[in-house]
This record gives structure tokens, C-alpha cells and sequence, in this order.
């Protein structure tokens, strides 16, 4: 046989069937569903034979790196568990409200756990498989998070296992929203004269005095609420005033006139409105970049400027009909903001949330499918 | 025209089934400088090194076609791929019909960087872009140093798969 004719024939094969693949094919399709059932007992003895020369190289190799990561982890955790005590109360907070105005959540969909059986062989492809597949309900498209965020999303389903595509990986991208907090500087708000009422309740507009009797030590206290309408709306403050006992009425309640008060106290009742925090939304189409390098956000609006985007700031899934996940999914946080030679639109950097990927263990598919309508 | 497929077919598939499952296992796990050895591609360019550009093709086709298979590619990407780097490796059996090991080794080295190399252009020629990155620099020596160690190993098991015989050479009687 001519080499020629060999490798015109492979050639013309090749390109054949990389257009009947690319334009979805249902036989290609069962091809490799087929084959990746013939290939899994041959993968599961290579996994249970190797285990051994696997966990000696790793032991070899990686035993440093381990115990610099644990040192840290360690570090992390201690820092992270006040951080976690504010934010399941904003958890709760925010289950609550979206149940009262009747909206889902990110955490109200079924999911399905699932370990990760092994990596990509590929350089060129940031792919896992995992143990979950139709027979679990695992659809083609479906978002993958881990605890701390999204990880990637389904691409290919067989019966029992399932290949994730990572987000790292640039073919890749999602719609993202950035949420950026901006805090308005604290007004400082004079309140008018207050009138004490019986029983040492002020009625002001929107401000409410109570006072309660004194203590042992001679002194009582006198609250005084004010509810000021920030942009983002109502905010609430207190502020403690303390009275000296000697101008008690008789029925040991204090009064708040302003002559008479402790000096601590003796300025006119203040109220300092809290910095109401302004939340900015952008959205974008989040990309990755390939391993140890940040994912990207692009295609943001030409009128966001860089200094409207502040590193730090957290940013999600931006959810609707046609994006494969629904929104409010973290992703990650911005890392940096640079902008593209050319044009004036700003480019994201943005750290993920679920760490290092090649480490994955257990993960979590959210069974979402996205309400296309129609 | 079925002896040159149908025989080495039915060698290629079982060995070519085990090393895919030793790349998809030990090797992803293994991963000198972060980058991930391909077993597979060595094979093929032992293939290549043992059996002449034509077999060393057939190899990398097929073994590309499961490759794909198995990992999700599209379908005949990596087949052709493979096949370059076969084609390539094999061209040592022009030079000489019995070449020394170590230049058996030094050309399934180059099958196999050409065939590395030729991943990130083919993904972008099916409009899959962003591989060409500075890791391809460490990617590809990596890759090229492993199929020139494990090319003593891969090269007969290449040349037993595509039922290709070692000539050998008998002095003539005076």
C-alpha cells in the first residue's frame, strides 16, 4: 500500500470524523459510551494496582508541600471560623427573605454528591471524572460546586460516571456577576430638640426614646432608636445616653434633657446614620485561563471603569433562562483589574473559590436545568 | 490491504486498552513538573520507530481513535495527531532498516514531540483556542524525554503490535 494513499486515507477519515462529531452525532455518541464501558474494568484494576506506586511517588514527592499546606490550612481554618459565624447568619438572613418574597435560592436545588474518580490524561484538556451519571439524574450542562464554590459543569454523561469540565479550562465560560459593595461615608445627623413623654418615651419623627430606671450606681440609660432612609433602606441606630440619678423624676425615671444629663451624655442626642452599603451589580462572561492562572472576566459594559470594580469583591453566577447554572452560585473573587489595549472596558481577574482543582475529592452536582420556557 | 490493518488491529486494541487505563490512572497521578506523561503517544511513537512511517500511522490513528474515545475529544482529533507523530517517529526506518536503539529513541522522541506539539494546533484548527501558552514549553520537552526512556520498552511492544518482525542479518557463507 503507497504511503500516500496511506495517509490521504487517514487524513480524510480524520477530518470526517471530527465534523460528524463536532456537528453531534447520536452514533458517535453511543460509540463512546460503549467504549467507555469497555474501558472501565481495565480502569479499574489499572486504579487498584497503581495505588500503591501512586501513593509512594506522592509520598516522595509531594510530602513537603503537604505539610507547608497543612500548616496553612491550619492557619486558615482558625482565621475562617468567625468569618463562617457571620456568614451562616447571612445565610439564614438571606433564606429567609427569599422565602418571604417567595424566590430560589442557589441552595434550594437537589444535588447529587460525587467523588472524583480521576483527571484528565490530556495536557491540552482540565477535565475530571466523577462516580454520578444518568442513573444518579446527572444531566449534559449541569453546574458542579464544591463547599467553598463552582468548580466546573457537566459535558459528558455515561450510566455511572460523568466527565466535568473544569472552570479553568478555556473552553470554559459561564455568565458572572460582580457584586461590588460601595460604602457611603457616615452622615452625621442632628436631631431636634425631643420631647420626653410620660413614662421617659420620646416621640420624635422616625425617633424613639425609651429610658429605663436607674441602677445600683445611680445611673440610667436612655436608648434612643432613629430609623434614617439610606439609598439601600432603612438603617438603624442606637445611641446610649447616660443620666445621673439626681435628676430622676420621682418614679425613678430619667428624663433626657440635655441639661441635666451626665457630661458623657450632656451634647444634644445625636444620631449617626450607618454607612448604607450600595450594592453594584456587573455581569460578564467568565473564562478560564488554564491552570495557576486566574479566570477572566470580559465583555463587561463599556461604561464600567476600573475604578468601579474593587478587588475583594465576590462574584457569582449571573443565573437566567439560558445560562447553565442558576445565579448566585460563588465563583470566586476578583484578584485584579486591568483593562484590554484598545478599548476602555475593564478585565477581571478572578481567583476561584473552589481552591486548588487538581485536588478535588468530593463534589456536589447541582441538578439544575435552566428554565428555557418555550 | 487486511493483513497491513486487520492483523495489527487485533493487537493494537487489547494493548491498547491497558495503556489507556495506565494513562488515565498511574500517569495522571504521576506528574513530573506538572505535566502529565503521555503513555499512549510513546506507544505510538514506538510504533512509528519499530514499524516504518506507514504502520507507525495506522498505530496512531487507532490508538488516537480510542484515545478520543475515551477521554472525549472530539472524535479523530487526536487520531490525527497521533497518526503525524507515528508518521514522523517511522521515518528512522528510512534512514536504516535496522536502526541502533538509542536512534530508534531519539526519533520516537521527536514522533513524540511533534505529536504534543500538534495537539494545541489541531484543538484550534476545530476552534478550541488558548493552549498556546509558555507551559507548552514545559509540556512538550517532558513529554519527548519520557517516550525517549520508555522507547527501549515501547518500541518492540510498537513492533509486535503492528506484527512487524526485526529483520535480521545473516553473513553470507563463503
Amino acid at each position: 500500500m503507497g504511503r500516500r494513499r496511506v495517509i490521504a486515507l487517514l487524513l480524510l477519515s480524520s477530518i470526517l470524523l471530527i465534523t460528524l462529531d463536532i456537528r453531534g452525532s447520536a452514533a458517535i455518541d453511543r460509540l463512546r459510551s460503549g467504549f467507555s464501558l469497555v474501558l472501565s474494568p481495565f480502569d479499574t484494576a489499572a486504579r487498584a494496582a497503581s495505588r500503591p506506586v501512586i501513593n509512594a511517588w506522592q509520598g516522595i514527592t509531594n510530602y513537603d508541600d503537604l505539610l507547608r499546606e497543612n500548616e496553612r490550612l491550619r492557619e486558615r481554618i482558625a482565621q475562617q471560623r468567625g468569618a463562617e459565624i457571620e456568614a451562616r447568619a447571612a445565610i439564614i438572613e438571606s433564606q429567609a427573605l427569599l422565602q418571604l418574597n417567595q424566590l430560589i435560592g442557589p441552595s434550594n436545588y437537589p444535588n447529587v454528591v460525587a467523588q472524583v474518580q480521576g483527571a484528565s490524561p490530556s495536557n491540552f484538556q482540565y477535565t475530571i471524572e466523577i462516580d454520578k451519571g444518568t442513573n444518579d439524574g446527572v444531566g449534559v450542562g449541569m453546574p458542579v460546586v464544591n463547599g467553598a464554590g463552582l468548580v466546573g459543569k457537566i459535558t459528558q454523561v455515561f450510566p455511572s460516571s460523568s466527565i466535568v469540565l473544569l472552570i479553568t479550562d478555556p473552553e470554559f465560560s459561564i455568565g458572572a456577576k460582580i457584586l461590588v459593595e460601595q460604602v457611603v461615608e457616615p452622615e452625621l445627623t442632628t436631631l431636634p430638640p425631643t420631647e420626653t413623654l410620660p413614662g421617659g418615651i420620646v416621640d420624635l419623627d422616625a425617633t424613639t426614646t425609651t429610658t429605663t430606671p436607674g441602677d445600683a450606681d445611680g445611673t440610667a440609660s436612655t436608648t434612643t432608636t432613629t430609623t434614617v432612609a439610606g439609598p439601600t433602606g432603612a438603617v438603624t441606630t442606637t445611641t446610649d445616653l447616660l443620666t445621673s440619678e439626681s435628676e430622676d423624676d420621682d418614679d425613678g425615671v430619667a428624663t433626657s434633657d440635655p441639661d441635666s444629663t451626665d457630661p458623657l451624655a450632656s451634647a444634644e442626642p445625636t444620631s449617626t446614620t450607618l454607612a448604607p452599603a450600595l450594592l453594584i451589580r456587573e455581569t460578564g462572561t467568565l473564562r478560564g485561563q488554564g491552570p495557576g492562572r486566574p479566570l477572566i472576566i470580559d465583555f463587561i459594559d463599556q461604561a464600567t471603569t476600573v475604578n468601579d470594580l474593587q478587588v475583594g469583591s465576590p462574584v457569582e453566577t449571573a443565573g437566567g433562562a439560558s445560562s447553565i447554572a442558576p445565579a448566585s452560585l460563588p465563583i470566586g473573587v476578583i484578584s485584579a483589574v486591568t483593562t484590554q489595549t484598545g478599548s476602555s472596558a475593564p478585565v477581571v481577574e478572578v481567583e476561584p473559590a473552589a481552591g486548588d482543582l487538581t485536588r478535588l475529592t468530593f463534589l456536589s452536582v447541582v441538578l439544575y436545568r435552566p428554565n428555557t420556557g418555550g | 490491504m487486511r493483513a497491513f490493518v486487520l492483523g495489527p488491529l487485533l493487537r493494537l486494541f487489547p494493548i491498547g486498552l491497558c495503556v489507556l487505563a495506565l494513562q488515565r490512572t498511574v500517569f495522571t497521578e504521576l506528574r513530573p513538573f506538572d505535566v502529565v506523561v503521555q503513555v499512549v503517544l510513546a506507544l505510538v511513537a514506538g510504533a512509528g520507530a519499530g514499524a516504518g512511517p506507514e504502520r507507525g500511522a495506522i498505530a496512531g490513528f487507532v490508538l488516537g481513535i480510542m484515545y478520543d474515545l475515551a477521554v472525549g475529544t472530539p472524535l479523530g482529533l487526536i487520531a490525527l495527531v497521533y497518526a503525524l507523530a507515528g508518521f514522523v517517529a517511522g521515518y528512522v526506518l528510512t534512514l536504516t532498516p535496522t536502526p541502533q536503539w538509542w536512534l530508534a529513541a531519539i526519533f520516537a522522541s521527536v514522533g513524540a514531540a511533534v505529536g504534543e506539539t500538534a495537539v494545541p494546533v489541531a484543538k484550534t484548527l476545530v476552534g478550541q483556542d488558548g493552549w498556546f501558552t509558555t507551559r507548552l514549553l514545559t509540556i512538550v520537552p517532558v513529554v519527548a524525554v519520557f517516550a525517549l526512556v520508555a522507547s527501549p520498552v515501547l518500541t518492540p511492544l510498537g513492533r509486535w503490535c503492528m506484527c512487524v518482525k526485526r529483520p535480521s542479518w545473516k553473513a553470507i557463507p563463503e
